[in-house]
């Protein structure tokens, strides 16, 4: 008995394997389940790490109408309230979850780290850290701005990534590279913006939109000197 | 129900392998059929997740014996399992092994098997059951072909002095 491999086979001798009918679904499910958690997790990720970095939630009440329990920032505070495209558009026309929601140029106070020229017709925004800039219908019962679930949100790839998976589908973003897919409920669009900066965008399927009105959107996102990448 | 094409392709990689995983990985936990199954149900849940990337790279057996592995280095590392353990009572000793024509059986071998670090013991599977190259096991592993080689050998050497006429005696009076 020198060779290894009979030593080996010897060992499994009498270990019972289950030949007849392996049935997948239980991998199934669990492969999904973790596929499911790494989504929410790296879609959450941001948002937490920045609560516990900063220590304190930075909220933005842009539209005076975040939760009560989120103070506004300072310098938000201290100038004077400005209407906004998606406020007045809210109240003129209720938006209709089952069609496209329309892309509206933007023209309230721009969040701190991070810049848009467009947003979705009569959306707010829920909330904005260095982090991410969380989107959200007014009506969303989800007022949590560390909660990215159904809303569309604006962050910096996480240091612990590279690049978007290769084999996503090609969406140019300004000329420059992008990369488009669909998980889920959620779209998600990577792209590469001026300063060579990987840049997601993460939009709910329910907005209606397709890859070029993602990137239409994303076209218009500027990343600030303020915004700083998530782990994860 | 398969739902997509990942579903399907990784039904079928599951229907055809896993039963071949769960006993090689037997090999790993020297006989913990239970840890084993803990082991492949993991490399195969993470397998899913990166399916599209690794299929297409055909790398799906490297994935997955990379995860088992590891992840089985990682457990036997665990703190609880490597504190001793006192009991009121001395174990229980090693039933007889089933008597093989060269007077080995599979429970003396996967106790000599067991008596080995985890590492030797992965670059014996890897290279002498899976048949990788010293290349493959070293990548793998995530060390140098010279450590894959060194660490063979001794296993090798290990498992002769364990397997011994003598030492099966000591252990199987």
């Amino acid at each position: 008995m020198n060779d290894l491999k009979d030593l080996l086979e010897l060992a499994l001798s009498d270990v019972a394997g289950r030949d007849a009918g392996v049935d997948p679904v239980a991998d199934l499910a669990r492969g999904r389940r973790l596929l499911r958690r790494r989504r929410q997790r790296l879609a959450g990720l941001a948002g937490v790490t920045a609560a516990v970095l900063c220590g304190v939630l930075v909220p933005l009440a842009l539209q005076g109408s975040a939760p009560s329990h989120h103070p506004a920032p300072v310098a938000v505070a201290s100038s004077p309230p400005q209407p906004t495209h998606s406020q007045a558009s809210q109240s003129a026309a209720p938006d209709k979850q089952s069609r496209q929601i329309k892309l509206v140029a933007w023209v309230g106070t721009q969040p701190p780290g991070y810049q848009v020229a467009w947003m979705p017709k009569g959306w707010v925004v829920q909330g904005s850290t260095p982090f991410a800039l969380v989107i959200a219908a007014p009506n969303d019962k989800d007022k949590s701005p560390d909660s990215y679930l159904g809303k569309l949100v604006v962050m910096l790839q996480s240091r612990d990534a590279t690049a978007p998976p290769a084999d996503w589908a090609n969406q140019p973003v300004n000329g420059r590279e992008g990369k488009f897919d669909v998980q889920d409920d959620t779209q998600i669009l990577t792209f590469k913006n001026a300063s060579g900066q990987w840049v997601v965008i993460q939009a709910p399927v329910s907005l209606g939109w397709d890859s070029a009105e993602l990137a239409k959107f994303a076209g218009g996102v500027q990343v600030l000197a303020a915004a700083q990448q998530g782990r994860g | 129900m398969p739902r997509s094409s990942r579903d399907e392709e990784f039904s079928a990689f599951v229907k055809t392998r896993r039963t071949g995983l769960v006993r090689s990985a037997c090999l790993l936990t020297a006989g913990d059929t239970h840890l084993a199954e803990d082991l492949v149900q993991t490399a195969l849940a993470r397998l899913y997740v990166a399916w599209p990337k690794v299929r297409r790279a055909g790398t799906e057996s490297a994935y997955v014996w990379r995860i088992i592995v590891n992840a089985h280095i990682d457990e036997v590392r665990r703190p609880s399992r490597r504190r001793e353990r006192h009991v009121p009572e001395l174990p229980e000793l090693p039933a007889p092994p089933e008597v093989y024509p060269d007077g080995l059986g599979g429970s003396e071998v996967r106790a000599a098997l067991g008596a080995l670090p985890p590492g030797m013991r992965a670059a014996v599977v890897l290279r002498h059951w899976l048949d990788l190259s010293v290349g493959e096991t070293a990548e793998l592993m995530n060390c140098s072909e010279g450590t894959v080689k060194s660490q063979t050998a001794k296993a090798a050497a290990r498992l002769r002095d364990l397997l011994s006429p003598a030492a099966v005696e000591r252990t199987y009076p």
